[in-house]
């Protein structure tokens, strides 16, 4: 518990810097921002909309008060309007959160399916055809871009089979082909790792030791190797979801997909400040969460640690 | 030097050779290609594969191929580019901080965390977002995302060398900190770091390409290979060509360099062992 109030300490002021730099970037960028907005609109713009908006926005305070303000409106989950929709920032990712998770949550499905699998039987059947096939298929997956690896899909099962739709989101044939790119490009790396954390764990002498009491293979397998692995199969979690969010960014263009990765690029390609601004605050938050959930799950699945916790009481 | 140990050397950095072969011909092979791969020809566009066009034309009727060779010189190009600059950034930084510590490595160190707590490619998506879709910033961005990694290994290993007896013995010899950290940190650093590096080439080009694609680096009529793909997008029913060889082109470069990098690490793991 104290380690997991420390950390989130460290990151509650990590937070704070980067906010204020995220703020500091936006002041710094070229271009001025009220002339962004109303930019926007297409239409001319008077000098007094000019003054008002900048009025509004207290572009005329020193930073560091602009910066209060920036905070204060932070704290009650105002990051201004989207230049492009005018609607408040807040509302764009929360709306279009839920449909990134629902891909990332399918995809870390797919992936789930094929790196199990497949590593354990690579990891079971070490050196045999299967084996081999494991460490091609990871050669192979983690040298495919997933955006190409995503276009091929569309091509044989969208424009030659015609079984699934490309573009947008709806039923769940719409998750089918964004889902399976990267599932499969992300499952590469794991394959392998699930079937070097299984050798391993076939090597220990708990292991040895159930083998030589005459305790069945299968059980042997579930019972302690499996369960022993799963500790950093939750490593691997936490290290894809580096992946899962680049991932969902890439797969969410290519098969114009609403979540969040697709509103960051078109903002970016309409130099929406706010929005950018407001993914980035999003996503070290959703990190951060993510991470202190993973601190607290080791403590629970690794009986080393939770034993020692014990101890000390 | 005994000839079974120059034949073990060989053994380690003959692929690593042969990688910047491949690299060195990518960058000059646009020249030996007679076509302008930026040259629009609207009567031949989506030809397929023939006598004058080997891999056909593009929407534009743009010879595909030579697009595909100067594409290569701009995504290998700029990798290989940002590879060094980061190898030119981080080695420096990561030898002071471990070889000084004090406040200089605590700054970089926690500047370091938090730069990793997040997914590299998220780090450069949002770098090009607020510097502007640009291949200048796209390499600007990746340099920024990947050095964090770097400095982190650099530092560790001066950490460990640091602390070993012949660095106590060179000092006491009167050799300046200059000349320990270019005789004996140097040396020890570049092997390991030129491993990594390799193993992160592959993964640096996917970047590239994929900024690219989903618009945030080279621009049009830049040929990039993730941008090519991008431009092609809407002829995939009509001309698969134009999606295929391009992503070929991407995936045996990172094959290769993967390959590489594996070989690689696999001898310097089993040397440490």
């Amino acid at each position: 518990m104290e380690r997991i109030g420390q950390r989130f300490l460290e990151f509650a002021l990590f937070f704070l810097i980067l906010s204020f730099v995220s703020f500091l970037f936006i002041q710094l960028t070229p271009g001025d921002p009220v002339r962004q907005m109303l930019r926007v609109d297409e239409v001319a713009v008077t000098q007094e909309q000019i003054e008002s908006l900048r009025n509004e926005l207290k572009l005329d305070e020193p930073l560091h008060v602009q910066y209060w303000y920036w905070l204060k409106r932070f704290f009650a989950f105002d990051l201004g309007n989207s230049y492009m929709t005018n609607r408040p920032v807040v509302e764009e990712l929360l709306t279009k959160f839920p449909t990134t998770l629902e891909l990332a949550l399918t995809s870390l499905l797919v992936m789930l399916m094929i790196s199990i699998p497949l590593g354990t039987l690579a990891a079971v059947y070490k050196g045999k055809w299967i084996d081999h096939i494991s460490r091609l298929f990871a050669l192979i997956g983690s040298s495919i871009p997933s955006f190409w690896l995503g276009i091929v899909l569309i091509y044989i099962f969208a424009v030659h089979l015609n079984i699934f739709p490309t573009i947008g989101k709806g039923t769940w044939k719409h998750l089918v082909l964004p889902s399976l790119t990267l599932g499969i490009a992300m499952s590469a790396v794991y394959v392998r790792m699930i079937r070097s954390s299984l050798l391993e764990g076939f090597q220990k002498e708990y292991v040895k030791a159930a083998r030589s009491r005459g305790i069945a293979e299968t059980r042997i397998f579930f019972f302690h190797v499996f369960r022993s692995a799963l500790i950093p199969l939750i490593t691997l979690f936490g290290m894809s979801l580096g992946s899962l969010i680049g991932g969902t960014v890439i797969v969410e263009v290519l098969f114009s997909y609403p979540g969040i990765g697709k509103l960051v690029v078109d903002a970016i390609m309409r130099r929406d400040y706010p929005i950018i601004q407001g993914y980035v605050l999003f996503i070290s938050l959703l990190v951060i969460v993510i991470n202190i959930l993973i601190d607290m799950s080791y403590l629970y699945l690794n009986p080393e640690i939770r034993l020692k916790k014990g101890e000390r009481k | 030097m005994t000839s079974t140990k120059m034949i073990r050397l060989f053994q380690i950095w003959f692929p690593l050779f042969l990688l910047l072969l491949y690299i060195v011909v990518i960058l000059i092979a646009p020249f030996l290609m007679s076509q302008d791969p930026l040259k629009i020809n609207m009567d031949h566009r989506l030809a397929p594969m023939s006598r004058e066009h080997i891999l056909g034309t593009d929407h534009l009727g743009r010879d595909l191929l030579a697009r595909i060779l100067a594409g290569g010189q701009v995504t290998v190009g700029v990798s290989f580019l940002a590879v060094i600059l980061i190898l030119a950034i981080s080695i420096p930084i990561g030898i002071l901080s471990g070889f000084f510590g004090g406040w200089f490595d605590r700054f970089c160190m926690r500047t370091v965390d938090s730069l990793l707590a997040f997914p590299d490619f998220i780090v450069a998506v949002v770098l090009t977002g607020l510097l502007g879709p640009s291949l200048f910033h796209v390499m600007l961005a990746i340099i920024i995302a990947k050095c964090g990694s770097y400095i982190r290994v650099v530092r560790s290993i001066i950490l460990v060398e640091k602390e070993k007896d012949y660095i106590l013995m060179a000092r006491t010899s009167g050799l300046r900190t200059m000349q320990i950290v270019k005789k004996h940190f140097f040396p020890h650093v570049i092997g390991n770091v030129i491993v990594l590096v390799t193993l992160d080439l592959g993964k640096i080009i996917l970047m590239i390409a994929s900024l690219s694609y989903i618009g945030l680096g080279a621009q049009p009529p830049v040929p990039e290979w993730g941008a090519m793909l991008n431009e092609c997008k809407s002829y995939v029913h009509s001309a698969p060509h134009l999606m295929i060889f391009p992503g070929i082109a991407i995936m045996c470069t990172v094959l290769i360099s993967n390959l590489v990098g594996d070989h690689l690490r696999d001898h310097f793991t089993l040397q440490n062992r």
